[in-house]
């Protein structure tokens, strides 16, 4: 076996598994092909695991029964995203839907409406400095403080970045601190991608049994918490205007939800982010002048995007960029190409800090635009402010292997070996 | 320039609020609203239209 199939990324047994599912140290560049696939594209048939040579893998997250479509221009992809009706999420209840249950993802319409806005209240800019000082700021200080007084060189990518999303997902829904570490597991066997359909519902009523007593808590003694607000809220039936309170499984699908898709994305973020800036020699840079921190933060968001697709079901006969799709047919818009479009950024492989901007297609496009885009912002810039404030000539370890970015459906570093000052 | 916001499209992202942080926020009903249609440069604006997950905001005239 090559050097490349045995690269071990992940905070767990399960995230080391699921990384190599993805393609970690397996694809490390995918963007040549995309390039290609982009010019004689850009709607090509077949899944983009397919296009890299990997069909087979990621079955749950396909729906491999169905005629698969892909396509690779910025154009392209908004229209897909965008266009929520003829290009329907429903593909979610056959993909993640099938362990995490009946969430707003895959929900359309005045549904997904009604669903969403009980909860974006919680996920505004506003909101989110009010999570930063009660959960995001404290466990950063935490784990610096801890990073400092050993003194000696880490893995940020493990020791930091694996730990804070996942830990401010799992505060704001009561979890136990003790308790994160295997509800970070659980999160990623749920999800997919790794082990049989019979793990994943376990670890989904895993999460379930868990989160059932922190629900009946929250009914009994509110807390603003995002549990509590769950259990407080009225949803409307369109039917007859009635409301009523949302049931435990509602509150369950979305917390099952949220805990992937709040952990995940943003540790790989803050991974490719400092990778990015070590990699070009700026962290001095954005230290010395933090109004670069945001456009750093975009501009790596758009270089290396943590999730790079996202599927939807067609649901009519209809025609992209001149190829023909059927209703019923599943298309699978790339992020990550979208991303790369050079008729939307030159030289768009670079990671380029002046770069005039433009909004990038990482958080999604259209009505499903990530929900959690504020609180990833906050986490990125709260962690970033307090390596740079923390960590004076912070650099790669030079005597560490070099670390590189690598994945297909998910990109993330390989590692962040790092040595500072005391 | 004139800004408009169709509060029935508007799903209250936040999204303009990010890209153009002087010119819109969000009301009690979690819809955009514009505090100040100067308040950031042209460029910013645009991109809070165009990154509108809804299209819900309209620029008069269109290119600014």
């Amino acid at each position: 076996m090559s050097e490349a199939n045995i690269i071990e990324i992940g905070a767990n047994p399960a995230d080391r598994a699921r990384n190599r599912a993805i393609g970690a140290g397996v694809i490390n560049d995918p963007y040549p092909t995309y390039d290609q696939l982009r010019e004689t594209g850009p709607v090509h048939e077949g899944t983009i695991n397919r296009a890299f040579g990997l069909d087979g893998m990621m079955d749950a997250f396909v729906w491999p029964d169905r005629r698969q479509f892909a396509c690779y221009d910025w154009k392209t992809v908004d229209t897909v995203l965008r266009d929520a009706k003829t290009f329907s999420s429903e593909w979610y209840q056959h993909t993640l839907g099938v362990t995490i249950g009946r969430s707003m993802i895959q929900m359309g319409g005045t549904e997904h409406r009604r669903y969403r806005s009980l909860v974006q209240p919680s996920f505004t800019r506003k909101e989110m400095e009010r999570w930063c000082e009660r959960w995001v700021q404290s466990m950063v200080d935490r784990i610096l403080d801890d990073l400092i007084a050993r003194g000696e060189p880490v893995d940020l990518y493990a020791e930091l970045c694996a730990k804070v999303p996942v830990f401010t997902i799992a505060s704001s829904f009561g979890v136990a601190e003790d308790d994160v570490p295997h509800f970070h597991e659980l999160a990623v066997i749920q999800a997919g991608a790794v082990g049989t359909p019979a793990d994943r519902k376990r670890a989904a009523d895993e999460i379930a049994d868990y989160l059932k007593d922190v629900i009946e808590r929250r009914r009994k003694k509110p807390e603003d918490d995002l549990i509590g607000l769950l259990c407080n809220v009225e949803i409307e039936n369109p039917d007859d205007g009635s409301r009523h309170r949302l049931s435990d499984d509602e509150i369950l699908a979305f917390a099952r939800l949220m805990l992937p898709a709040g952990s995940g994305t943003t540790y790989r973020a803050l991974g490719c982010l400092l990778l990015a800036l070590f990699e070009t020699d700026q962290i001095d840079r954005v230290r010395a002048n933090r109004s670069l921190l945001e456009p750093a933060i975009e501009e790596s968001m758009r270089w290396e995007q943590p999730l790079t697709s996202a599927g939807r079901l067609v649901t009519r006969d209809c025609e992209l960029a001149g190829v023909k799709l059927p209703e019923g047919s599943v298309i699978h818009a790339s992020i990550a190409a979208a991303n790369h479009d050079p008729g939307r950024w030159p030289d768009p492989h670079r990671f380029d800090l002046d770069r005039e901007r433009k909004p990038h297609a990482s958080f999604g496009l259209g009505p499903h635009l990530c929900i959690g885009m504020h609180l990833a912002r906050m986490e990125l810039r709260t962690a970033m402010n307090a390596i740079l404030d923390r960590l004076p000539n912070l650099r790669l370890d030079p005597d560490a292997p070099k670390p590189w970015v690598t994945g297909l459906l998910f990109r993330m570093p390989t590692a962040l070996p790092v040595v500072f000052d005391a | 320039m004139q800004i408009k916001i169709d509060r029935d499209r508007c799903m209250g992202s936040g999204s303009c609020q990010f890209h153009a942080p002087h010119s819109f926020d969000l009301d009690a009903e979690c819809k955009a609203v514009v505090i100040d249609a100067f308040g950031d440069p042209l460029q910013a604006i645009r991109d809070a239209a165009e990154g509108c997950p809804t299209h819900a905001i309209q620029l008069d005239p269109p290119t600014g």
